[in-house]
């Protein structure tokens, strides 16, 4: 989150998004008309709701959403690493659905084993990953204890990949763990971003914040509440400084 | 409804639960504390393989998920080794829309390059209900707003007629079994391809189901009522299980949602101890 922010504040513009299951961190870019295309298979803020302003930009036709479900983007990664333009899947769940609308270019074929009917998905690989860890060393080992999701994947497929953290630490402390799942020959920048998953979690050191979250939610429904939230919480000059918005009692609840 | 969900989980089960669904948390932990003791959990919130039990938490999510669980998975390892691999037996789905022949909508309401709704999309239900041995379909709020004719996108199947690879001698009709709504449980009868009333609740009428349901329902002659939950079960959900309430939050409207947040945020703050 601490990066779409600073992504905001430097105008990035015509992004192509992929998110596993797209939040809040996806949600704030689009209304920031920072995104030109979303990849995912959920766009939402969970429990909070649904997300505002894609949901805004899609119905006025401004945002394209690529629809994908858990399997196809798993396979999607899964070509990339093995380097091949597809992976099939079984596919069966698809050929009755309208997914051929709107993903020509899930392809359809028989297997050339077995002469089964197989479902093609393209490779997907990523040109820069960023992705928060709980701890990392200062070339890019890393430590994630909270939910897995692709970021593995997404380490070790993407073209460019940049790593936040909550602390940089010494290799020493890191190697004790025994639990890397991130590695330095993978990523190419570190940045060290205390709660910098905020509104959202980074389990163990914070849970998400619902406040701040629902809050968002709400303003996010209009143009004018979304420039708001901007003007409050990301046109501000330094992480540090955002910081001073955030109310620690209700996330460092152990 | 959360006993209908408990009563569908057989011991042993390994039951997956998808993205942001309390009524069903609920239902998966009444089972795990009743007649399902050993039954298998695998989350998507977490990407996990739990087996406690706990009681629901908005704030405390990651430290169930996540802190107690068995295994990390991470999605695609989840997808591909469990789900696909055909090692989940059941699994809860919401929604936007279904059709008299149990098929669903999670993708937009309108049209779909301009939908008048965009929903959050189908996670990985599309791949799912063909992978799963049988599923269950969950609608807290009856009405013909979900129950259409006709879909406005069709994202997932209702039912299959395959043959499994590399058993060619087989084939099976599965799919959608129980529709579990607040005013009743509907069965997709495998002959005739459509949803039949199977039950209705204590509390409803087979009048108002056929109302608010916007097509037509095959309704037996006799419909039995819904067996009602148990003083015991109701106990062990308000008590131990759910407590704060958040599986109320699935039958929220959502211009509604935001005060019940808070006021439940307020709660789970003054309750002051993890529960798990």
């Amino acid at each position: 989150m601490g990066f779409v922010r600073e992504l905001i504040r430097k105008n990035a513009r015509h992004l192509d998004v992929i998110a596993f299951t797209a939040g809040p961190e996806t949600d704030i870019l689009v209304g920031a008309g920072c995104v030109r295309t979303i990849r995912t298979c959920y766009l939402g803020l969970g429990f909070i709701g649904l997300a505002p302003a894609s949901r805004r930009f899609t119905e006025k036709g401004k945002l394209r959403i690529i629809d994908e479900t858990e399997l196809t983007i798993s396979a999607a990664l899964k070509a990339a690493l093995l380097n091949v333009p597809f992976l099939p899947i079984r596919g069966e769940g698809f050929w009755e659905t309208d997914f051929h609308r709107v993903r020509p270019d899930l392809e359809p074929f028989q297997s050339p084993i077995g002469n089964e009917k197989l479902l093609a998905v393209p490779r997907i690989k990523p040109d820069v990953a960023v992705i928060h860890t709980l701890m990392a060393d200062d070339r890019g080992n890393a430590i994630i204890e909270g939910q897995l999701c692709v970021d593995k994947e997404l380490s070790r497929a993407a073209a460019y990949v940049i790593l936040t953290t909550e602390k940089i630490v010494d290799h020493s402390f890191l190697a004790a763990r025994k639990q890397l799942q991130i590695f330095d020959f993978n990523v190419d920048v570190v940045v060290e971003l205390p709660f910098g998953a905020h509104p959202t979690s980074c389990f163990p050191e914070y849970t998400f914040d619902l406040r701040h979250l629902a809050d968002y939610a709400e303003a996010g429904k209009t143009p004018e509440g979304f420039d708001e939230y901007l003007r409050r919480y990301v046109n501000i000059s330094s992480h540090e400084d955002y910081l001073r918005l955030v109310n620690f009692s209700e996330i460092r609840v152990r | 409804m959360v006993t209908c969900i408990s009563r569908v989980i057989r011991e042993d089960d390994v039951v997956a639960q998808g993205i942001s669904t309390p009524m069903v948390a609920a239902g998966y932990q009444l089972a795990k504390l009743t007649h399902a003791p050993n039954a298998t959990f695998v989350f998507a919130d977490g990407n996990t393989l739990v087996k406690r039990h706990a009681p629901l938490s908005l704030l405390w999510i990651e430290k169930y998920t996540v802190g107690d669980s068995l295994y990390r998975f991470g999605f695609p390892e989840l997808v591909t080794e469990i789900l696909s691999a055909g090692h989940v037996d059941i699994e809860f789905f919401r929604p936007a829309q279904i059709d008299p022949h149990g098929n669903m909508n999670n993708i937009s309401i309108g049209p779909f390059e301009k939908p008048k709704v965009r929903l959050p999309g189908v996670g990985g239900i599309t791949e799912a209900v063909e992978e799963l041995p049988s599923y269950c379909v969950y609608v807290p709020r009856h009405d013909s707003t979900v129950f259409v004719e006709k879909l406005d996108f069709r994202s997932s199947t209702g039912l299959f007629s395959s043959r499994r690879a590399g058993n060619q001698a087989s084939s099976r009709t599965h799919g959608l079994s129980q529709v579990i709504t607040d005013l009743c449980v509907l069965e997709l009868d495998h002959k005739t391809r459509r949803l039949a009333l199977k039950s209705v609740h204590q509390n409803s009428s087979v009048e108002e189901v056929r109302k608010k349901t916007g097509f037509k329902l095959q309704i037996p002659k006799r419909v039995p009522t819904t067996l009602p939950p148990l003083k015991v079960e109701l106990e062990l959900i308000r008590e131990r299980i759910d407590p704060l309430g958040l599986r109320k939050l699935e039958r929220i409207p959502s211009r509604q949602r935001k005060l019940f947040l808070i006021e439940y945020l307020k709660r789970e703050l003054a309750a002051g101890k993890n529960p798990s």
